[in-house]
């Protein structure tokens, strides 16, 4: 597999896009088998290599491609709970009908650009929506400095193992909210982190999983 | 309201169309815009882009639309392409379902399921294989079976949605 170290969140990226490390999520997918069945929600717009990698598998994809939907919430805006839970309904697209059971849910980067109510109330409404078992998979950034807008995370497969790319977002940067793993735990309730590791970069992925 | 005789008229076109291509030694490429990796040995239906259509469609030979579709669209064991001035707010089930202009539903496809660059979807999908070009849109939900156990057991789609049901209620 071809790596190439990760640039600096900090440093302004001359690359498109670059290929990063994520062993939990290496591990997590290598040991997935054609004998199970999984249902992973990608909060990504949906691209072909995503579904190509998880062909192999008897799978449900769930992707309502809202992740830029759920950057532009704002609490201010979402005052009551039902507003704030008919939101997500709206750009997650989850109903109770649905008869979802998610084995994953991959969030990218994600939590460090939502507010911390917006991220308390994503858990909580993808909760009925998911495994007893069900893994939480996110990077968070562990630097003073972050880019501005969350990157473009592709999965797909290498020649042997799982590869995610990364489309660098250009520009300048702002404060990260540099949640340590407590105030995660606490953000993510129920969940707790299973598997976190640093990478080269100064993201933290982290594996959390539904206790 | 459906409008037989243009339907016929287009139908009979698009026969035409199909045996010039045959009996051309040259491959005519713009000839044909929404019938790539259809089948064009079999005759197949179209509905023209000014025909627009509410109710069910059923039949047993490839559709192409390129009008308007609203309600439901079966056509087992045959190919439905959705062209790029199609819009369809209608569930699908056929053997290979393309899509290249708007569609709101849900596919089921035997055999195979592709969304081309042009095309925007808003629904679910059951297929063993999907493919989703660059630039295509999709919301919605993708349900698959690993490759070899798709390719060595063809089945109807209602079969693969029962079977998903059990699926569910043994992961549950």
């Amino acid at each position: 597999m071809l790596v190439k170290p990760m640039l600096a969140v900090d440093e302004p990226s001359q690359e498109a896009d670059c290929s990063i490390k994520s062993p939990l999520l290496s591990d997590l997918l290598g040991a997935y088998t054609e004998e199970g069945y999984y249902q992973v929600l990608d909060t990504m717009p949906a691209h072909n290599q995503l579904i190509d990698y998880f062909s192999r598998l008897h799978c449900k994809l769930f992707l309502p491609g809202c992740h830029e939907s759920l950057l532009s919430l704002k609490m201010d805006e979402l005052d009551t709970e039902t507003k704030l839970n008919r939101a997500l309904i709206k750009h997650i697209g989850l109903k109770k009908q649905s008869k979802a059971a998610l084995t994953l849910i991959l969030l990218w980067d994600l939590p460090n650009y939502l507010e911390p109510e917006i991220l308390e109330a994503l858990i909580q409404y993808l909760l009925p929506h998911c495994k007893e078992d069900v893994m939480l998979h996110a990077y968070i950034h562990t630097r003073e400095q972050m880019p501005v807008l969350p990157g473009v995370y592709k999965i797909h497969s290498g020649d042997k193992s799982t590869v995610v790319s990364k489309e660098q977002t250009k520009g300048q940067s702002c404060s990260s909210p540099m949640y340590y793993q407590e105030t995660l735990q606490k953000l993510m309730s129920p969940f707790l982190v299973q598997r976190s590791i640093l990478l080269s970069g100064g993201m933290q992925e982290y594996l959390l999983q539904r206790r | 309201m459906i409008d037989m005789k243009q339907i016929k008229e287009n139908v009979s076109s698009k026969i035409k169309t199909y045996q010039t291509h045959e009996e051309s030694e040259q491959p005519v490429k713009e000839a044909r815009p929404t019938t790539r990796n259809t089948p064009a040995k079999e005759g197949s239906a179209s509905i023209g882009a000014s025909i627009r259509i509410r109710g069910d469609v059923t039949g047993d030979e490839n559709l192409i639309i390129q009008g308007e579709v609203d309600g439901t669209i079966k056509v087992q064991g045959h190919n439905v392409t959705i062209s790029k001035t199609g819009k369809v707010k209608a569930n699908i089930e056929a053997n290979q379902i393309i899509v290249e202009g708007k569609l709101e539903g849900d596919m089921n496809g035997d055999e195979k399921v592709i969304i081309r660059e042009s095309g925007n979807v808003y629904g679910n999908i059951v297929a063993p294989r999907v493919t989703l070009e660059d630039g295509a849109m999709f919301k919605g939900s993708i349900e698959m079976e690993p490759r070899s156990a798709a390719s060595s057991q063809p089945r109807s789609g209602m079969n693969k949605l029962q079977d998903n049901d059990s699926a569910e209620r043994k992961s549950a």
